[in-house]
């Protein structure tokens, strides 16, 4: 219980470093939202300028601009986008189930996948074996999946004659269509992670079957299946579990382009666009909810340990 | 009043050289195309009603407020919607919207608007003349922050004198007033106070032949059919859905896989196509002069032999097969196929690169050693980006070390906005860029060139062109506006203020169903409310 | 296990690599990189940034490679976009070693709330999308090689951060640490001597998983066009210029995209034989 509040403490101590951070980093992009307004043709007068920054309150003081930008967001209050003028709150909400479930998808996949192939790729005997799973397995970590994407679309279309519909459907509405749309996307993002996952699966399996409890296990008269799933699993998915966390990473990283080549409205784009539209609003709220994400997500990560190894307790 | 040119008049044989020249594969960009759509047009039939349109468009519109935005997207995303005093026809002429007749008198000055009688909003309402009032004020107020109030900012007072008539008095002749308003960048007509009460960027409510059914940024557009629409025969479709696809591959996709009917394409975009069954491409010269802006206060750019002599270096059919993949016609300051007011591309210079010539000129101006500079564009536009890359190529041939400095979107506008603002002190040298549609010639000049026009890099003072240019946008005799501007056009060509290309095809792809649609010069899909789909 | 003739025994690395071909396909294929990236100019027949034939040609005579969008030779630009791939995933793997490393052992070495800030200011760098990350440095400190290289060692380094903080922490609670600290060892020895030695398996395997990354993290960069500057012979800059032309002349596609999948194929495989060199726990059954 202890542990639960000193880790909340620091969790807190991390979001104001991080709200912080994403407001200054953002006020330091050159240009602002009142250039972004001009844009490349149209040509704003002075006062016309002046009018922009105090509707958006840029003309205060950055401390001011700030706590006033916290306190609003502790009454609930995200703020409202520069650009569309719509609600931060609403819009984080809105876009969040696409990049979730982009995210969840990808990792199911590659788990159900990944995981096997590593436990093959460390268990085999065969060395052929062993290496045609880690390359293949690799291959995926080493194309851009920016590519792979765009190979997949032309792949389909060419091919095939086909590409899902192109107006996003939650999977509540049409669970169906809904898999369809996110077949292609969630296959490019899961290549490079099943890479890790196979990777990280095989080095912490060689390490735990390297452990002198297995051999104990083994000298007892267990079978080898039996040793796998009982003793080495659980233990060697630690190192995997905390791989699949930090690549939350990698994930929001590579759901970036890979929302913007399909078309879907996730937040990973929306963050992107944020920051060429110099948005504050919109830039502050969706990095702060990734944060929040990242956070809860090592969390649970941490809490899965407890579970796993039932030598890891916090004090 | 103006007049411009049609697409279907184009002159071929400029059209051939500009596009062939370099003898590259230029796959499916065939004249054919040119008069295959006058030839659909003529077999489809009559006009049937029903049916939703679904297309792409390339990028988002992101807010569809009419007054505020400087983007093309933006219009893109509200043209359907809203509308104004005047509009365009197929051929660009200004012809009338919301005004039905007007006069002009007082030597110009005096504009007197007789509003079309029941035409209803999409919130029921009729439109009189307080909403007029209001839409024009709500313009010229500069806590609005339109990016084109320029375009109005003569009228200097808007009278109503009855609910059905407007008058303007303007400080000064406006000769291309009608045709701004017409190009919809800040003239649509909304509700009185409809500002204060509705957050416009992503709720519309206007005169035009759809309204705006969803906008979900980012992701889509729906528009559905308005049943009141003034012109009682449009539009035909019951509704129309946008898709955002920012990546051509994906809008090419959908387009084969039947997805969409619509999409806007590259010239890279359509070779791709292949001729694919069921869809037919469309092509016409638009209103999109790519240029560079020079910052012609920096050394050695104030020199008007050293931007000339950079300007003769480099093929501008090298730059069209490059940039554009040869989906263009040469262009001067005014955009090829704009009426009379652009000048016939085969009498534009540096048709050829001269690198003879301009190291001579370059000599003669005291650089013989060459020198270095930087050239900033944006990956916002990957053909800029090219044609940056032909001209630091070409400049090499002179000693010329030009630096090319790729950033990203607002990095640059701020740049350049930061140049203009400190008349060519900071900021940078070369900007890469283009001007879109004008309502009239004096859009692509006046503030650019003139001594002290609104968007003028560096600081550009030409004492013999300065009178020239403000006479030129207050007389209304169109002769004589004519040869005041081929004079400037001429003379800014010679001094190389800023390097001119190309005027960019506007391709367009579309299923062989829609039938009606005809191109517009200004880029627009103005005629979408003509198209119908067969079958 | 043979033995060599003379008498002594096959040394234990050339063993594990016999029993790990893919190790060994990886140190092939990055020596080979790291080759070309070397022997650039005298390799490359023609000058990368020069527009100098017809665009778009296929593979033949006298571009081996063919030519790009812009008329410039595909196969000069391969070999010179080794070079910017290289360059880049070193310096930024250096700055995020540099920084994160030793964020890490500084972090483990001194404990408390030493410990505790650093971890959570890497917590706050972790909590940022990279690529925005990226982006968003790239943006602020201007457009040029030198500053995506930053940018990327910035992104990485907390993941440096968090592999050096592990195995410090470890050796610096075993009790002999302590028995040399009262013997009067300094600092400066106890983590040269002790922690180090610890610390540099683990880091030096992911360092070569951050080179393949780096790589594709620039590729990424550029194909929002924030990256490698034009006309630079990058890969990544080569792969998205090529998206406009990919059923035109799909080989300007597949070929940059099928380079740095080698390389980045090259360095995980070697990072993976490294780990099971180094790490003396992993045994093969």
């Amino acid at each position: 219980m202890r542990y639960l509040i000193r880790r909340g403490l620091w969790t807190v101590a991390v979001l104001v470093g991080v709200s912080v951070l994403v407001f200054v980093l953002v006020r330091l992009l050159p240009g602002t939202i009142v250039d972004i307004l001009g844009g490349g043709e149209g040509q704003l007068s002075p006062d016309q300028r002046a009018a922009v920054m105090q509707q958006f309150g840029l003309d205060r003081p950055l401390p001011v601009q700030y706590l006033r930008w916290v306190g609003s967001m502790l009454r609930g209050d995200f703020g409202w986008s520069f650009r569309s003028g719509q609600p931060v709150g609403g819009l984080l909400v809105s876009r969040l189930p696409i990049t979730l479930e982009l995210a969840v998808l990808s990792v199911a996949g590659v788990s159900l996948v990944g995981i096997p192939l590593g436990i093959v790729a460390s268990v085999s005997r065969s060395v052929r074996v062993k290496t045609l799973v880690q390359v293949v397995g690799l291959l995926g970590l080493s194309v851009p999946n920016f590519w792979i994407a765009v190979l997949l679309i032309i792949a389909a279309s060419y091919l095939f004659h086909w590409l899902p519909a192109l107006i996003y459907v939650p999977p509540w509405t049409h669970p169906w269509v809904n898999l369809q749309q996110m077949f292609l996307p969630v296959f490019s993002l899961a290549l490079g992670l099943a890479a890790v996952v196979v990777r990280m699966t095989r080095s912490s399996m060689l390490e735990v079957l390297g452990q002198e409890y297995v051999k104990v296990a083994h000298a007892k008269g267990l079978s080898t299946g039996a040793v796998l799933l009982r003793h080495a699993l659980r233990n060697a998915l630690i190192p995997v579990v905390t791989v699949l966390g930090l690549q939350m990473g990698y994930l929001l990283g590579g759901v970036v382009i890979t929302e913007q080549i399909f078309g879907l409205p996730g937040l990973g784009w929306t963050l992107l666009n944020g920051v060429y539209q110099r948005d504050y609003p919109v830039v502050q709220g969706t990095v702060l909810l990734f944060a929040v994400t990242f956070v809860v997500t090592n969390l649970g990560v941490d809490l899965l340990y407890t579970f796993l190894d039932p030598r890891i307790r916090y004090e | 009043m103006a007049r411009f040119g049609s697409p279907e008049r184009f002159d071929r044989r400029t059209f051939l050289r500009g596009g062939l020249a370099l003898g590259g594969t230029l796959a499916g960009l065939d004249l054919a195309d040119l008069s295959r759509a006058a030839a659909l047009a003529a077999a489809a039939g009559p006009p049937k009603r029903g049916g939703t349109l679904v297309a792409a468009q390339e990028v988002d519109p992101v807010s569809l407020d009419p007054h505020t935005n400087s983007n093309f997207s933006a219009l893109q995303g509200y043209e359907h919607i809203y509308e104004s005093l005047t509009g365009y026809d197929e051929k660009t002429n200004v012809v009338p919207a919301l005004a039905e007749k007007w006069e002009i008198s007082n030597g110009g000055k005096t504009y007197t608007f007789h509003l079309r009688p029941n035409v209803k909003f999409h919130n029921g309402q009729t439109m009189t003349a307080d909403d007029v009032k209001y839409s024009v004020e709500r313009v010229l107020d500069p806590k609005t922050a339109s990016p084109w109030r320029d375009w109005l900012i003569l009228i200097k007072e808007i009278k109503i004198i009855d609910p059905m008539t407007v008058q303007m008095n303007l400080e000064g002749p406006s000769p291309d007033l009608l045709g701004a308003f017409a190009a919809l960048r800040a003239s649509a007509i909304i509700p009185k106070g409809l500002a204060d009460r509705e957050n416009l960027k992503i709720k519309a409510v206007g005169t035009g032949p759809f309204k705006l059914a969803e906008y979900v940024p980012q992701d889509h557009i729906t528009y559905a059919r308005n049943a009141d629409y003034w012109d009682k025969s449009l539009p035909y479709l019951d509704g129309m859905t946008f898709k955002i696809l920012t990546e051509e591959n994906t809008r090419l996709a959908a387009l084969r896989a039947g997805q969409i009917q619509y999409a806007t394409l590259t010239a890279q975009g359509v070779a791709q196509l292949e001729n694919a069954s069921g869809i037919s491409v469309m092509k016409a010269p638009n209103a999109w002069v790519a240029l560079h802006y020079i910052n012609v206060s920096k050394k050695p750019l104030d020199d008007a032999r050293v931007r000339r002599a950079m300007r003769m270096a480099v093929d501008t059919n090298e730059v069209i097969q490059k940039a554009v993949y040869g989906a263009a016609v040469p262009s001067g300051p005014i955009p090829t196929g704009y009426g009379d007011w652009s000048l016939d591309p085969k009498t534009l210079p540096y048709a050829k690169a001269d690198i003879e010539g301009a190291k001579k000129l370059l000599a003669e101006a005291g650089y013989p050693n060459g020198f270095r500079l930087e050239i900033k564009c944006s990956p916002q536009y990957p053909e800029f980006v090219a044609s940056t890359l032909v001209v630091q190529q070409s400049l090499r041939r002179l000693n010329i070390d030009a630096q090319v400095v790729q950033m990203e979107w607002g990095s640059f506008v701020a740049a350049h906005n930061q140049e203009i603002r400190t008349g060519g002190k900071e900021g940078g040298e070369i900007f890469a860029s283009a001007n879109t549609f004008r309502p009239g010639p004096d859009g692509y000049i006046y503030p650019y060139f003139f001594s002290k026009g609104s968007i003028n890099d560096g600081g550009y003072d030409n004492p013999r062109l300065d009178p020239l240019m403000a006479q030129a946008r207050s007389i209304t005799n169109h002769d004589q506006r004519r040869s005041l501007y081929v004079e400037i056009q001429r003379a800014l060509l010679a001094e190389s203020p800023n390097w001119w290309w190309y005027a960019k095809f506007n391709i367009e792809a579309l299923s062989s169903k829609l039938q009606g649609y005809r191109q517009s010069f200004t880029g627009r899909r103005l005629f979408l409310k003509k198209t119908w789909i067969n079958g | 296990m043979s033995e060599a003739p003379s008498g002594r025994r096959t040394p234990r690395w050339l063993r594990a690599l016999r029993r790990n071909p893919a190790a060994l396909i990886g140190a092939a294929a990055v020596g080979a990189v790291v080759c070309v990236a070397l022997a650039a100019p005298v390799l490359a027949p023609h000058d990368p940034v020069a527009q100098i034939a017809t665009p778009l040609r296929p593979p033949g005579h006298p571009h081996l490679g063919g030519t790009d969008e812009l008329g410039r030779d595909e196969l000069s630009r391969l070999i010179f976009g080794a070079r910017v791939s290289l360059y880049v995933g070193v310096l930024a793997v250096a700055i995020a070693l540099g920084v994160g490393g030793t964020s890490g052992i500084a972090a483990g070495f001194y404990g408390g709330w030493v410990d505790n800030i650093a971890m959570r200011v890497m917590d706050v760098l972790f909590s940022l999308p990279a690529l925005v990350l990226a982006i968003a440095i790239t943006s602020i400190l201007g457009p040029s090689l030198t500053n995506v290289m930053i940018a990327i060692g910035i992104v990485y380094a907390p993941t440096f951060a968090r592999i050096a903080r592990g195995p410090t922490l470890a050796v610096v609670g075993l009790p002999y640490i302590e028995a040399a600290r009262a013997l009067g060892a300094s600092n400066r020895i106890i983590v040269l001597r002790h922690v180090l030695p610890n610390v540099s398996a683990p880091l030096l395997v992911q360092t070569t998983v951050s080179l393949s990354t780096a790589i594709l993290t620039e590729a990424a960069l550029s194909f929002l066009g924030l990256g490698t500057q034009p006309p630079t012979a990058s890969w990544g800059l080569m792969l998205s210029a090529a998206r406009q032309y990919m059923l035109i002349d799909p080989w300007i596609a597949v070929l940059p995209g099928c380079a740095i999948a080698v390389t980045v194929l090259g360095f995980n495989l070697l990072g993976d034989g490294l780990r099971d060199l180094l790490d003396p726990r992993i045994r093969t059954l």
